[in-house]
């Protein structure tokens, strides 16, 4: 699984730190999910979603071998 | 709301206090058993042996130091602590380096325990086990806080 979460952060301009505070999480969680170490739980993805305004999918996307 | 058997944050910083004193002082009594004689004392047991001819105790008391248990009991409890207390901002992803570090130290902690187990034999297989008692909560202690520092390196570098 892909995701652009870290465009997403520069349309907004906000760092990790500042987006890991508003979600509620830490901010190695928001490292390794950009880093693709992570795949969030469903509330965690919609979490974020709420917060950029964006759909789901328009953050993460499969991949072939998903 | 999940129970996740985590110990609240504070209780980090008070696991350290006791651990750190009671493993540098374990250590040094491991191999200066003879310099400590006070509180040596008669001592309840569920099983024991007891003088000169060993005699078996069930439910009783022998003679014996009381040093190396107050000493062990404080220090496993303090690991415990740092081992099991919540990070100061808790979350899915630190529950799943935590669990994945559990798996870690366990495998680590018993393929040295097998190994020793193998080339070490009677005393020397005691003074190992008490080591043993001990590794499986550093191991642990130190692979989980090793990737959330990696975590937080990788971090530091981005803007």
């Amino acid at each position: 699984m892909k995701n652009n979460l870290r465009v997403e952060r520069a349309i907004k301009n906000i760092t990790q730190e500042e987006l890991a505070k508003i979600i509620g999480v830490s901010r190695q969680a928001v490292n390794s999910i950009e880093l693709n170490k992570y795949v969030p739980s469903t509330i965690l993805a919609l979490k974020l979603s709420r917060y950029f305004g964006k759909t789901v999918n328009e953050i993460f996307v499969l991949e072939e071998d998903d | 709301m999940k129970t996740n058997f985590l110990f609240p944050n504070r209780f980090k910083r008070i696991g350290w206090m006791l651990f750190i004193p009671t493993a540098i002082f374990g250590l040094f009594i491991l191999f200066h058993r003879e310099s400590i004689e006070f509180l040596d004392s008669k001592v309840f047991t569920i099983y024991g042996s007891t003088g000169l001819f060993r005699s078996q105790v069930v439910f009783g008391f022998v003679y014996n130091n009381y040093i190396p248990t107050i000493v062990g009991v404080l220090c496993l409890i303090g690991a415990i602590l740092i081992a099991f207390s919540k990070e100061r901002q808790e979350d899915e992803f630190i529950e799943k380096i935590r669990l994945e570090s559990l798996v870690w130290a366990t495998y680590v902690n018993y393929a040295i325990l097998i190994f020793c187990f193998l080339f070490f034999f009677e005393i020397e297989f005691v003074k190992v086990m008490t080591f043993n008692m001990f590794t499986i909560l550093i191991f642990f202690i130190a692979r989980f806080n090793y990737v959330l520092h990696k975590m937080n390196k990788t971090f530091s570098h981005e803007k």
